[in-house]
């Protein structure tokens, strides 16, 4: 085989593989364009910029796809990348992630009540009670809503995207909860605990 | 398990996140305990809802063949 063939070859070769990973990735990251679209709604509340967002984590996801080794999954690496490239964008963000990370550390667990509060929250919310509670309550705890009520990750994938612990998870995820039902109560009217 | 950590495993519960050993702990107390079955109920209920409130935006399709182009504008590069 002449030199120029074997060129030839291995240059089909590489474009081969790379139209394999183009598929790969696109196979992978196609399908959570919703998920990701309305995680980024929800961060940033504004429909435009959670569309540049979205763009933008694709770009960055598709560019470090070869440094991707499967060590988390696909969605929980795409999230976070979605979730750093907002907060690279807003420096006020980032003061509000470091103070409620403050704040966890004096709080590992919250406080357990016997009443299953939530009973008489589920009848009376309105869906469009929760929505604007989502929206109205602080991010770290919006995000981590979302993450658990609507992609339904586990404690250790909401770990990943988040990069905190699980207790933090826990605890976080807890004052969340509750403060979504206050939030939501009051817009009906209702007792704020 | 008292009454109050079971509780608080309530959400791992609902989604099958805890050892096997736990979830039949669990099982066995909720089969016995009316308040915990009644209260196990009540977060599944308001999950769902906060599932459905939250799943608010959603994209066009034509967004993905915007997206497809861009990748393929980014391979280029």
């Amino acid at each position: 085989m002449s030199f120029r063939n074997r060129r030839k070859d291995v240059g089909e070769e590489k474009t081969a593989a790379a139209a394999e990973t183009k598929r790969e990735f696109e196979r992978l990251a196609l399908p959570l364009i919703e998920s990701l679209f309305n995680f980024a709604c929800w961060l940033t509340r504004n429909q435009e910029e959670a569309e540049d967002l979205v763009q933008e984590t694709y770009v960055k996801a598709w560019n470090g796809f070869v440094t991707f080794r499967g060590k988390a999954t696909f969605r929980t690496w795409i999230f976070r990348i979605l979730r750093n490239a907002f907060l690279s964008s807003r420096k006020d963000v980032h003061a509000a992630r470091v103070e409620s990370l403050d704040e966890e550390r004096h709080e590992e667990f919250l406080p357990h009540t016997s009443e299953t509060p939530e009973s008489i929250f589920v009848e009376q919310a309105s869906l469009s009670a929760i929505r604007e509670a989502i929206g109205e309550i602080p991010l770290p705890m919006r995000e981590i809503i979302i993450l658990r009520e609507v992609e339904e990750m586990s404690y250790q994938e909401i770990g990943v995207v988040l990069g905190i612990p699980i207790g933090t998870v826990m605890s976080r995820l807890a004052r969340a909860r509750l403060t979504l039902r206050a939030v939501a109560l009051a817009k009906l009217g209702g007792p704020r605990k | 398990m008292t009454c109050g950590k079971i509780r608080r495993k309530f959400d791992q519960f609902l989604s099958k996140e805890l050892p096997d050993a736990e979830l039949r702990e669990i099982e066995s107390h909720l089969a016995g305990c009316v308040a915990c079955r009644a209260g196990a109920a009540s977060l599944k209920r308001w999950k769902r809802q906060i599932r459905t409130a939250g799943k608010r935006f959603s994209k066009k399709t034509q967004s993905i063949h915007q997206l497809a182009n861009l990748l393929e504008a980014a391979g280029r590069r």
